[in-house]
């Protein structure tokens, strides 16, 4: 316990910024969570559903949430999406590569038997804060999709998907890691933290292209959804289709081609295009928390790789 | 019986090599003046010891325990004091010796804080307050603090004024006698460690010149002074080498047998004789 306070006071800055930084951004959210909720109004009236009586009187009170659930709410978000950014890059360079800039690993590792246990004692904390701050960001994120989109169910829906729920403590954690493993190997603040930025942005570029990608392969089909409107909510649409007489889903380029531009005067002579089904493509809201699960592994298994070789390196390295 | 132990330890960096498989036993208990000018391999034969280098070749153990292998045997048996005495700004002096003992086991913390105290230096203080002087004594009170058989202090007088090199090397001699504590003291000035030391180190050019007790060193070399007159001079012994004296008159330094009649070399002379017979070495060599 007591090595764990002096490496917070000895690390005081990156501390009290990420403190600060957290603070802030979760305490804003917080705020904005907390004052949505307070006009209570149903969900049922911004759908329209409502009992008109009910809904008519608090239309005033709907606009200022919307105001509300807009402005604010976008500042909110964007706290929580920097929050495993700035958190992670931070703590995960003060932890070793600011202390091998300075020099004082010369004081820990002639001291310290294992360099490993010096390391495990103030990495285990600092990784933990990290996460447990990303989860509560997450969770904020969630709070703040339902509010900003009422009666949509966060947890099966796509909407920001990877700048909510427990997303943001993976990538806070995979932030941490390359940052401490930078830091470990180029033992320079700087660079190590330009480095680790364009990693962590790298990392996080690179989940959401693999994200997308998978989800691609993973489209349902839907027939006869022929109305924008009847588009559910839960639905990440992927790809519109038609359904041609002979039973083949073509693309709408090859539909033209085939029985010519609807919009086109009939006396042209062309082909006349058939009744045709829409075919729509789509993630079901089903396999949000699936995706949202693989997302956060691959986000914490890049933190945790950082964080081996972080320590391959320490324990090779000289101070 | 031998603390250190060094068997053909080699160390290069890039294409210059630092030590060159040297071979050296250093008893315990005492304190060994290792001297050598800049450049000489003194810091990395230290840092070795300390784990915080590899052997290119070669191998070191510390009290029998290889830095390599097994670090924390080791290091259990070592208090560093490095040349750059860094310290953590934001942290008070008691502050670095709770980390201290959080990070040793063992670690005497009042030893350490009665050292501190001895020298008036107020745990309160912060880095930042501090002289070059008083981070060095910092530093020699932690490693006194680690209750370690084995001192390695790496070229710790180089930045204090003559007063605090007193004090420093005052409180290593004492640790040396009373609590049998084996010194490893690197300088490249003889002179400022020659009043404590029991043995001398000689490295030059990454190789071991001389490596013996002070008074068998001394009682191995004369030197012999070429007068402006020319009057010949006995000549016994294998020359080391010939150097110029201030004056610019030549001086012989020359290794006897024990028991040869004649004021023994100094030591300062015995160092500036070896380092003159490496010196057109290297500049051959540079050439």
């Amino acid at each position: 316990m007591t090595n764990l306070v002096l490496a917070v006071r000895a690390h005081r800055f990156e501390t009290l910024a990420v403190g600060l930084f957290a603070v802030a951004s979760l305490g804003g959210a917080a705020l904005v969570v907390v004052r949505l909720m307070a006009y209570g109004i149903p969900a049922s009236c911004f759908r329209g559903t409502g009992p008109s009586l009910i809904c008519q009187g608090l239309s005033g009170d709907m606009d200022a949430y919307l105001s509300i659930a807009r402005d604010w709410g976008f500042f909110a978000l964007a706290g929580i999406v920097l929050l495993p950014i700035v958190s992670g890059l931070f703590l995960g360079i003060a932890m070793a590569g600011k202390e091998i800039d300075r020099g004082t690993t010369v004081f820990a590792w002639s001291l310290a038997p294992s360099r490993r246990r010096w390391l495990v004692q103030r990495v285990a904390p600092a990784a933990l804060a990290v996460v447990v701050a990303g989860l509560i960001g997450g969770f904020f994120g969630d709070q703040l999709e339902a509010l900003r989109d009422p009666g949509t169910d966060p947890a099966t829906t796509f909407g920001h998907l990877g700048l909510r729920g427990p997303v943001i403590a993976g990538e806070a954690l995979a932030v941490f890691g390359l940052a401490l493993a930078a830091g470990a190997v180029l033992g320079r603040i700087l660079p190590a933290l330009l480095v680790a930025a364009a990693l962590s942005v790298g990392a996080i570029a690179g989940v959401n292209l693999a994200t997308d990608a998978w989800l691609h392969h993973e489209t349902v089909a839907v027939l006869g959804v022929d109305d924008v409107g009847n588009v559910q909510p839960s639905w990440r649409v992927v790809d519109y289709r038609v359904l041609a007489p002979d039973g083949a889903i073509i693309t709408w380029n090859e539909a033209y081609a085939r029985y010519g531009d609807p919009g086109a005067p009939q006396s042209s002579g062309g082909p006349v295009m058939p009744d045709l089904k829409t075919v729509l493509f789509v993630n079901p809201g089903e396999i949000y928390p699936l995706v949202v699960a693989r997302m956060t592994l691959l986000f914490a298994a890049l933190g945790l790789a950082g964080i081996v070789l972080a320590f391959a390196v320490v324990d090779r390295r000289r101070p | 019986m031998p603390i250190v132990v060094a068997d053909q330890l080699a160390k290069r960096y890039g294409r210059a090599e630092a030590l060159r498989a040297i071979s050296v036993e250093i008893e315990g208990g005492g304190v060994t003046a290792l001297v050598g000018p800049n450049g000489a391999g003194k810091s990395t034969l230290l840092k070795l010891c300390v784990g915080f280098e590899r052997p290119t070749a070669g191998r070191v153990t510390v009290a029998g325990a290889d830095p390599t292998r097994d670090r924390a045997a080791a290091i259990r048996a070592i208090g560093y004091v490095p040349q750059s005495p860094t310290l953590y700004r934001e942290l008070t002096l008691a502050e670095h010796l709770q980390l201290a003992a959080g990070l040793r086991p063992g670690f005497d913390l009042a030893h350490a804080s009665g050292r501190l105290d001895d020298l008036g230096i107020p745990e309160s203080s912060k880095p930042g307050e501090l002289s070059g002087g008083q981070a060095a004594q910092v530093w020699l009170a932690i490693a006194l603090g680690t209750r370690a058989p084995l001192l390695l202090l790496d070229e710790p007088l180089a930045n204090l004024d003559p007063l605090a090199r007193r004090e420093f090397l005052q409180v290593v001699a004492d640790a040396a006698k009373a609590n049998g504590v084996t010194v490893l003291l690197s300088s490249h000035v003889i002179s400022d460690v020659e009043p404590i030391a029991d043995r001398l180190l000689l490295l030059a050019d990454g190789r071991v010149l001389a490596h013996d007790t002070i008074e068998a060193t001394r009682a191995a070399h004369r030197t012999l002074r070429r007068g402006a007159d020319g009057a010949e001079r006995p000549t016994t012994g294998a020359l080391v080498s010939v150097f110029p004296e201030r004056d610019g008159r030549l001086v012989e330094l020359r290794r006897v047998e024990p028991g040869t009649p004649g004021e023994p070399s100094t030591l300062e002379e015995i160092v500036l004789g070896y380092l003159a017979s490496v010196r057109p070495a290297r500049r051959l060599a540079a050439a």
